[in-house]
């Protein structure tokens, strides 16, 4: 008896082990949605800018925010690519972002967690740094059509009336 | 086609202050201008503040004695003051300031037997003022075919797709020059916003033509006052001044039953029938707010969106076509000032004064000065939005490198012209030290030069039918094109009228200062096309053709850029947050605070939380010799947070004007606050990742 309850047990803890393996995604599948910054080293939620990101399959991905007193969202655009856990991008001005960042996820898929890696000039990891958190939510869409599409280097190119 | 200065002579050497009289030889340090261009049998005294003070309590000694050395006419105070702005008035010195006519004496003599008086502290003659445009215009031709299509235009007006000033299409039917894009951006503005009834635009020039049909919406009314009563109903210091008051020659009259202390101001109905009227003021109203979407004639900058809320113009006139004295002017800003004027839009100068500094300009100038100063206390705002009113200028029409006074003052908006070529309109435009931003102001010379019935490269707007225009030997235009720093002028008014009106709408507030750096940040850069030896004309002057002009020489000098109504209205909705590198020493881009400008970088301050909040160990640096143009801030923050930065520069500044940090010429000062956030990650462009 004892032994066909310990062969329960392992046979339990197996199956809870490939569980909890299932619900962690696959970086290039889990970090495709809209997300919204909702966590930030240093800052107090109350301060946080208003930072939505949306991952697309087709690797491209789109930025709204809202950093300071200001009116309207900016928008910025481009592509990403994921190697592992590793996620860089570029944005479609040619500017590369500002790091590769290492992606994982908390609460069964619903938190990307995007920590900023430090890497030389061989592009070896020497650091982590700022870990930025992010829930799904989507942006409304009269605020993504409102925003200011940044086209060039830090340039803004008002969306203009027709 | 530029206006002809007066020599200044010899005896009449202005720059110290000082000038030589014929009689006696006597040197006057009282006399603070001179007498060249100045009204004959008048004189603006400054009085002592116990003369004055006397003066007021009744006591009519001075005038006795005055009477006794002089014919005189008439003696009264310039400046007429309501009790509850008594106390800024005071302040401002205008209680200090007489007129007096007199017979008998030349000027200079007048003056030295009124310098002999202990109770004169200033003498100063009433010099004229001059428009600034040489007000010959070009009829609007209803043959015209308009430079743009009638369809993608934002109102019914049908004389808005000549108006290139507001929408550039590069046609070459304004110009063979013409630049696409070279306007003040304001046609998606008026999506947002085409100004706000509350906002009351004083257009200190000749008259505005009040029932003008394409003006009379967007006039300014003294509901409170009933016309042609010769009563002061609502006791403003001002009789039957219905849509404002002409301030030429009018001057304060006894009024309470022979109580010689008591005066209002009477005769003061604008009036635009003079034989030399000139039109001048209503053409330039006509830019700041001509009634928008009423299917008849232009547009304005900030007049409305067809929905009766256009700003208001108040006319104060200070040209009659035949004299201005800058006693005008000096009334003009007070009326301004005391019924509800935020704005004062003010196309006109001096005639014949080369000041280098604004403490010489204020010496010479006391009384236009001293009002003008007035205009601008925070205890006159008009505004809700800002914290004092604001006074935009024309630059000047001499093609001098400095711009002319009042526009050249620090506190002042001096504006330079550009043709639809978005180049220096050359055959007129002031530059240079004092001169603060651009804006069109047409270029006769880029046009149709051998056609006055089709010349279309000037600024097209409201005018008096009543005026001949003497080369089609015609009256009965409603709308003509002119050119001048007059005309740019009114658009930077208005755009600055348009700000105010979205404040108004977000919600929105700024200190004056703010208001004018997000004004003069607010441009495009017209610099680059400046080439060196690329010449373009300066037309003709007395028939005889000036010399080309190197538009190399005016790179960096026309104030910093050509203004952006729509790049202004995004500022005051607010400018993204500078994220900047924690732990690290970098130079950072600040042209989103600052523009494209042509701008000198003073200092950047941080206050004790902020320099906590970022951990910085050493001071911020900005770049004050011009070696990092991109990239001119310098931070190195040690930890995670926020805060905030000022950074100063000057626009408009003059070099070898600046003594020991201190500006001397008409510079004005630009201040931003930018805010910083620290994070361990930063892209060059400002996106989040």
């Amino acid at each position: 008896m004892k032994k066909a309850i310990n062969i329960l047990v392992t046979l339990l803890s197996v199956v809870a082990l490939a569980a909890s393996c299932e619900k962690a995604p696959a970086v290039s599948e889990g970090i495709v949605a809209e997300w919204q910054l909702t966590e930030m080293t240093g800052y107090a939620a109350a301060d946080l800018p208003e930072v939505y990101v949306d991952f697309k399959a087709d690797l491209t991905f789109e930025i709204y925010q809202k950093v300071g007193d200001v009116l309207r969202y900016r928008r910025y655009d481009g592509t990403y690519a994921v190697e592992g856990e590793l996620v860089k991008g570029e944005y479609s001005d040619g500017e590369n972002w500002g790091c590769t960042y290492k992606a994982s996820f908390e609460a069964d898929g619903a938190i990307l967690v995007l920590t900023a890696l430090e890497t030389d000039k061989s592009g070896n990891v020497v650091s982590e740094g700022e870990v930025c958190k992010y829930t799904k939510a989507s942006l409304d869409q009269k605020e993504k059509d409102a925003a200011d599409v940044v086209t060039r280097s830090g340039e803004e190119t008002s969306r203009r009336f027709l | 086609m530029s206006v002809v200065i007066c020599a200044v002579s010899c005896a009449d050497e202005l720059h110290d202050g000082v000038s030589t009289v014929p009689e006696q030889g006597t040197v006057m340090t009282k006399v603070i201008n001179t007498h060249s261009e100045a009204q004959e049998g008048v004189l603006l005294l400054c009085l002592n503040e116990a003369a004055a003070d006397a003066y007021a309590t009744g006591d009519m000694s001075l005038v006795d004695a005055v009477s006794e050395k002089i014919q005189l006419k008439s003696f009264a105070p310039l400046f007429v003051t309501r009790q509850d702005k008594e106390d800024v008035a005071r302040d401002h010195n205008l209680h200090r300031w007489f007129r007096m006519e007199f017979d008998g004496l030349d000027l200079g003599g007048a003056a030295a037997r009124m310098s002999a008086f202990d109770a004169v502290a200033k003498v100063q003659f009433n010099k004229a003022l001059q428009p600034a445009s040489d007000c010959r215009f070009v009829p609007y031709s209803e043959l015209a075919v308009s430079q743009m299509a009638a369809r993608n235009l934002p109102f019914n007006d049908p004389m808005l797709g000549d108006q290139w000033h507001y929408i550039n299409t590069g046609s070459a039917q304004v110009s063979n020059s013409s630049f696409e894009g070279g306007d003040i951006a304001v046609k998606d503005v008026w999506k947002l916003t085409g100004g706000d009834r509350r906002i009351v635009v004083a257009v200190i020039d000749s008259p505005v033509k009040y029932d003008h049909p394409d003006l009379a919406a967007n006039m300014w009314k003294n509901e409170k006052e009933i016309p042609d009563n010769g009563k002061d109903d609502d006791n403003n210091g001002y009789v039957d001044d219905i849509y404002g008051w002409n301030c030429v020659g009018s001057s304060p009259q006894v009024w309470h039953d022979g109580d010689r202390t008591k005066y209002k101001y009477t005769n003061g109905q604008l009036n635009w029938n003079g034989p030399k009227a000139s039109g001048h003021g209503t053409h330039v109203a006509g830019v700041v707010a001509a009634v928008n979407g009423n299917g008849t004639g232009v547009c304005g900058v900030a007049g409305g969106t067809g929905n009766n809320d256009g700003v208001r113009m108040m006319s104060c006139q200070i040209f009659d076509g035949e004299y201005s004295g800058l006693q005008s002017s000096a009334i003009a800003f007070q009326y301004a000032a005391d019924n509800g004027a935020s704005i004062a839009q003010c196309s006109f100068g001096l005639i014949g004064a080369a000041y280098e500094s604004d403490a010489e300009y204020e010496m010479s100038y006391g009384a236009e000065h001293d009002a003008l100063q007035y205009f601008m206390d925070p205890r006159n705002n008009n505004s809700e939005i800002l914290d004092g009113n604001i006074v935009i200028a024309a630059a000047g029409n001499e093609r001098n490198p400095y711009s002319s006074y009042p526009a050249a003052c620090q506190n002042v908006v001096s504006v330079t012209g550009l043709g639809p070529d978005f180049l220096p309109a050359t055959n007129y435009t002031n530059y240079g030290p004092g001169c603060n931003v651009a804006a069109p102001g047409g270029d006769f010379y880029i046009g149709d030069i051998y056609s006055f019935a089709d010349n279309r490269s000037q600024v097209l707007s409201t005018f008096i039918d009543t005026i001949y225009n003497v080369d089609l030997k015609s009256s009965g235009h409603q709308y003509v094109y002119m050119q001048g720093t007059s005309m740019a002028c009114p658009h930077v008014s208005g755009v600055a009228a348009l700000g105010l009106a979205y404040a108004y709408k977000i919600g929105k507030t700024f200190t004056r200062d703010e208001f004018i750096s997000l004004l003069l940040t607010s441009v495009n850069d017209i610099d680059t096309r400046m080439v060196d030896n690329t010449m373009k004309t300066c037309g003709y002057e007395n028939g005889s053709k000036l010399p080309d002009a190197n538009l190399g020489n005016y790179r960096g000098k026309m104030g910093t850029g050509a203004v952006d109504a729509w790049k202004f209205l995004m500022a005051i909705e607010g400018t993204p947050t500078l994220t900047v590198l924690n732990g690290k020493s970098k130079r950072y881009d600040i042209s989103s605070y600052f523009g494209v400008s042509n701008l000198k970088y003073l200092s950047v301050e941080v206050d004790a939380q902020t320099r906590e909040a970022l951990g910085l160990k050493e001071d911020p640096e900005i770049d004050v010799l011009g070696n990092f143009p991109t990239k001119p801030l310098k931070l190195h923050p040690t930890k995670v947070g926020s805060g905030k930065i000022v950074v100063k520069a000057i626009a408009g500044y003059d070099e070898d004007g600046i003594v020991d940090g201190e500006v001397q010429t008409g510079g004005m000062e630009i201040t931003r606050t930018i805010s910083v956030m620290s994070r361990g990650v930063v892209s060059d462009n400002g996106g989040w990742l």
